[in-house]
């Protein structure tokens, strides 16, 4: 068994009692295996969300080389961003990087520590084909090289080896993945199978295999053919493994941030918010948004600052924001990580009909609370050369592999060790810091809270075990004990006085113990509360 | 199994389905008829109005041809279904309904056997013959993939859910080949003699302690069943024991003419003779009295050796001759019944009785119960071919899985080949986990699909079974089968598209793929969300595909990236299709 198996699906708990392999794990004292194992426990709980921009996003007039000015207008005159625009938009993010004037909101990000942008990031004798150069990144190949899985997928194949035999499960009672659209992203192709679902809406996504674009609008004829389409169809929305899963999530998030709109992009992460807010423990999410091959009218002739790409990079960056606030707002901020990715740049020159062609290096954004944001480390490598002298046929040249991009997330956010990586990405890429230090090891994330809360237990319904879990503001004496419907108690679990911080008690129920209705009820100094919870043999 | 057995501990709606095959006719307002909740749940469809009346040429068509071949075989590709639309429908009938060779026997891919050698002539080999079992089941499932034109295999099929036998009661696989071979040679031929034959088959004697119903010893099982289940059909029970059609007393009756029957070489490992026998001594040769809903019919005691035997014909006579007070034959009612539900629909409405069933059982009776005539009315008919008829059968997991398999054109390994019982092999324990393992029928009375009230077909289609369904097309994609080589069945959607009339054309592509794949038309929504959510493909950009698709076909273009590009599209576009609700129905 590897280590982390017998520990996935335990909430991370700071404070004492749980038990290990049947022992309180206070017996083994502060040891660095125990260390170890925090690590490992709050690993668990981390989300990547990647977020893809489809078409080749046009790096150069996304993230503007400040210092290169004079190459700059020189190769895209006609499209070039000023400067000044630059400077009244406030988005400049040191003396010799900007981000587009639009982006305003990134830079908001970056000016919080919480947006890294990482330069020049590519891959050898890149392909200049959307399919193959998607796939590549997808894949996580050499320029050369096919696969049928995704990098994603393998690592998620890696981490639970038997899925989907046998899943959901009480370890991992949640989608592994989950890409927001209609069919599943190669990017999380596992061998053989995909590794995760892919939901169009968490209330009716269900047309993966119902074949309906949105519920109602394609009611079957009352013919006999109809109505056995209806009855396979309605099957088709029981069967959906995860459904239940899903929607409780969903349902358990009464009240999100303000998101922009129309913005396709902010539609999807506010689903991705809302389900990881609601507890899901799904560890990717992928989201797109797309046209971004703009090889004409990417930006209005006489102002540069508008035009097609000015406001895919506005709806990114005001997506990006929002989703970035309301996690924040739904208190799960510490777990949730994100990447922008694009399979390509574009060409330095720009052509003459206002827009620009497929080119290679570009730069990949990386988000959330725990990154190596803001000054000094927010900005990963130089601007890229725009001097024609230090191009390859009229593209940049690369600075980072994209593969040392995932690498890095996968080892400093998942905690994956290098037999997995190596498993994972096929071969050995370059870590990059991409993560604030410590962040990996044994980051304590949690914070004493400010007042008496008693969870609902997870998983719920159980069987046999589930876990409750409870904030104290302050040390004091906890009793915490279950009963039957009928008032008997069936065990007390927890008697004793313990510190502040929060708790989580596993709970499994014995042999004897009759499918049902139980309470669990708390008493912790004046503070009292009981929740209902469901044994489902 | 014994039936009895498995009734004794049945929940009740099994006993309730056992009814619907018998007391459902809706010719009986005052039977409480079990059908009515079938009939009431789906009270407010559209149905069928029409009969049994010729259908219009002029309707016969690509659509029309598509819905006979689904019916009467399993997955018929694109090409057969043009074939069949281009002559006419005679001719197409002419070939479903030709007369078929006996395949070559089942040859164990591997030792013990021998390469090339068949086990079901050799004396019987306990240690072997469950993996015998196993290979004889692959063999049948490789027999209906490979099937061309013919409805062959979905007739043999409908016969061994007929005449159910199971290899967990017989454990002979010898003895199941045979009685396989029996419902195949008899498929398209004469019911009353099929009957007789099945009645004194050695694994059906087996199965329903047809060897153990001595003159000492009445075993009545076959007695009851050969009455319930295959001929003429219970009715509604009318007074105690008293089954409307029979009672308890022509149970014992039947049982006592049945008696002196007995198998021969039954897991004899000494010799390979197998057979049935009749043993004078072992029959009871008193008169045989049946009561009063056979118009008290008295079977005379026959007392020698070469007479006795004809008891069987005197019954079977009897039981041939009974009618309805509405003047139709009995046993052919009741098997038009089952043969309806088998290529039609579940749900036999007050219209379908009238003027399909009470038709097409005049024509079995005049007939002398020769079934093709049956079948080609009812393939000829109006009826048969009513758009609201077409689509309403959910296909079970043989039609999905060999169906799925046939017709997108995977190669298939031929039957010399040791990864043939691989293969299909495969696809046989896929069926089997979907609960349809072929000769392993859960009861005497088949599949419950087939007569379970109210749901009856939907039976098959299950938070279960539905994910397994879309498990196994997505797995073609790869290669299904623990195999390797041709052991493994691998789709090639490339190939398959190009199948299509203009695969090339996006919306051609999807509109051919879906008149192939499913029996009812999609909408514009679905058809709009295939290509643009699923394909990926823009409004105003759908040449995208084109020129894809032109490039890998382009002299040279058959270059890994160019395939890349094409599946990138195809893949997502037919994965999808394969996992619509529109894909389960036949």
């Amino acid at each position: 068994m590897k280590r982390r198996d017998f520990l996935r699906g335990v909430v991370p708990v700071t404070a004492l009692p749980f038990l290990l392999n049947g022992l309180p794990l206070r017996a083994y004292g502060r040891s660095p295996f125990l260390e170890t194992l925090a690590g490992a426990l709050n690993a668990t709980d981390r989300v990547l969300v990647l977020v893809q921009l489809s078409g080749g996003n046009d790096g150069i007039n996304t993230v503007i080389p400040l210092d290169q000015m004079t190459d700059y207008n020189n190769a895209r005159a006609n499209i070039a961003i000023k400067a000044s625009d630059i400077a009244s938009a406030g988005t400049g993010l040191t003396t010799a990087t900007a981000l587009h004037p639009k982006m305003v909101g990134m830079k908001q990000l970056y000016d919080q520590g919480k947006l890294m942008v990482v330069q020049g990031v590519s891959y050898p004798n890149p392909n200049l084909s959307h399919f193959r150069a998607t796939d590549i990144w997808l894949t996580a190949a050499n320029s050369d090289e096919y696969l049928t899985d995704g990098w994603a997928g393998r690592y998620l194949n890696y981490e639970f080896t038997q899925y989907p035999s046998g899943y959901p499960n009480q370890v991992m009672p949640d989608p592994l993945a989950i890409q927001i659209g209609s069919v599943t992203s190669t990017a999380l192709e596992g061998p053989g199978r995909s590794m995760g679902i892919s939901i169009a809406d968490p209330n009716t996504f269900y047309n993966l295999i119902t074949g309906i674009s949105s519920g109602g609008t394609d009611t079957p004829p009352n013919t006999p053919a109809g109505h056995e389409l209806s009855y396979v169809r309605q099957i088709a929305l029981d069967s959906l493994e995860y459904a239940s899963v899903v929607k409780a999530a969903a349902d358990k998030v009464k009240s999100q941030q303000t998101y922009p709109t129309p913005n396709s992009l902010a539609d999807q992460l506010k689903i991705v918010a809302r389900l990881i807010g609601g507890g899901l423990k799904t560890r990717i999410y992928i989201v797109s948004m797309g046209s971004f091959d703009l090889h004409s009218a990417e930006v209005d002739a006489n102002d540069h600052t508008i035009g097609a790409h000015a406001t895919l990079l506005q709806k990114l960056s005001d997506a990006l924001l929002a989703f970035q606030n309301d996690i924040k707002f739904l208190n799960v901020e510490d777990r949730v990580m994100g990447m922008t990715f694009s399979e390509f740049g574009r060409r330095v020159q720009s052509n003459a009909s206002l827009g620009t062609d497929h080119g290679t290096s570009a730069p990949v954004f990386v988000f959330g609370k725990w990154v190596n944001g803001g000054v000094p480390n927010g900005i990963l490598g130089a601007n890229p050369s725009l001097n024609p002298a230090n191009l390859i046929g009229g593209n940049l040249t690369m600075t980072y592999d994209f593969r040392s991009v995932y690498a890095s997330i996968l080892s400093q956010w998942f905690g994956t060790d290098t037999n997995e990586l190596s498993a994972v990405m096929l071969r050995n890429f370059a870590q990059l810091p991409i993560l604030k230090p410590g962040v990996t090891a044994v980051e304590n994330t949690q914070t004493v809270p400010s007042e008496y809360v008693l969870y609902e237990n997870y998983p719920n319904p159980f069987n046999p075990s589930t876990t409750i879990s409870y904030d104290l503001p302050n040390e004091a004496d906890v009793v915490l004990k279950i009963y039957d419907m009928l008032g008997r108690e069936v065990t007390t679990l927890v008697d004793t006085r313990q510190s502040a911080g929060h708790h989580a008690v596993p709970f499994s129920s014995t042999s004897g113990l009759a499918t049902g209705a139980y309470i669990y009820q708390i008493q912790a100094g004046s503070f009292r509360d009981r929740k209902k919870m469901m044994l489902l043999k | 199994m014994n039936r009895r057995d498995f009734f004794t501990g049945a929940i009740g709606s099994v006993q309730e389905g056992v009814a619907a095959l018998n007391d459902d006719s809706p010719r009986d307002p005052q039977s409480p008829s079990k059908n009515s909740l079938a009939i009431q749940r789906s009270r407010n469809l559209v149905r069928s109005v029409k009969g049994l009346e010729a259908m219009s040429p002029q309707d016969w068509g690509t659509k029309t041809a598509a819905h006979l071949l689904r019916r009467t075989m399993f997955g018929p590709t694109r090409a057969e279904i043009l074939q069949a639309a281009s002559q006419s429908l005679d001719a197409t009938l002419t070939s479903l309904m030709a007369s078929q060779a006996l395949p070559d026997a089942p040859i164990g891919p591997s030792p013990p056997l021998a390469a090339g050698q068949t086990w079901v002539n050799l004396p019987f080999d306990s240690l072997n013959d469950g993996s015998y079992a196993n290979w004889l089941k692959a063999w049948w499932v490789g027999l209906m993939a490979r099937q061309g034109m013919s409805i062959q295999e979905k007739m043999v099929l409908f016969w061994h859910n007929h005449f159910v036998s199971a290899y967990a009661t017989v454990a002979d696989s010898r003895f199941l080949f045979r009685q396989l071979a029996l419902y195949r040679q008899n498929a398209l031929g004469n019911f009353k003699q099929l009957v007789k034959l099945a009645t004194i088959d050695p694994a059906m004697l087996r199965y329903l302690n047809g060897d153990t119903n001595t003159k000492a010893h009445a075993n009545e099982n076959y007695g009851r069943e050969v009455q319930e289940l295959f001929t003429i059909g219970k009715g509604p029970q009318i007074a105690q024991g008293n089954y409307t059609n029979y009672t308890e007393a022509d149970v014992q009756a039947a049982a006592k003419v049945l008696t002196g029957f007995s198998d021969v070489g039954y897991r004899v490992t000494t010799n390979a003779t197998i057979d049935y026998l009749f043993t004078l001594a072992n029959h009871d040769t008193t008169n045989k009295q049946f009561s009063g809903q056979y118009g008290n019919t008295v079977i005379q005691g026959r007392s020698t050796a070469v007479d006795a035997p004809k008891e069987l014909d005197d019954m079977f006579t009897m039981i041939f001759s009974q009618v309805d007070t509405d003047g139709v034959n009995k046993v052919a009612r009741y098997m038009c019944r089952k043969l309806y539900r088998w290529f039609v629909y579940y749900d036999i409405d007050a219209n379908a009785e009238t003027n399909v069933i009470i038709p097409l059982a005049n024509i079995m009776s005049s007939n002398n119960f020769e079934v093709l005539p049956v079948l080609n009315a009812l393939f000829r008919s109006a009826h048969f071919y009513d758009d609201n008829n077409i689509g309403c059968m959910i296909k079970n997991p043989m039609d999905f899985i060999v169906g799925t398999v046939r017709q997108t054109g995977i190669p298939l390994p031929a039957m010399t080949d040791p990864n043939y019982y691989l293969a299909f092999g495969d696809l046989r324990n896929r069926a089997a986990i979907q609960e349809m393992n072929v000769l392993d029928p859960p009861s005497v009375a088949g599949w419950e699909a087939y007569y379970q009230i109210p749901d009856f077909y939907e039976i098959w289609v299950s938070t279960t079974t539905l994910p397994l369904r879309g498990q196994i097309t997505d797995l073609l994609f790869t290669g299904l089968g623990s195999g390797t080589g041709t052991g493994k069945l691998l789709f090639d959607p490339i190939a398959f598209a190009k199948t299509m009339g203009t695969p090339a054309d996006p919306f051609q592509l999807i509109n051919d793929l879906a008149t192939q794949l499913f029996p009812i038309p999609l909408t514009k929504t679905q058809s709009d969300y295939l290509m643009y959510n699923v394909m990926g493909l823009v409004v105003n950009g759908e040449g995208a595909w084109t020129t894809a698709w032109n490039a890998y076909w382009a002299a040279g273009g058959q270059t890994t990236a160019n395939k890349n590009i094409v599946l990138k599209m195809l893949t997502p576009l037919l994965k999808f299709m394969f996992r619509m609700a529109e894909f389960q129905l036949g």
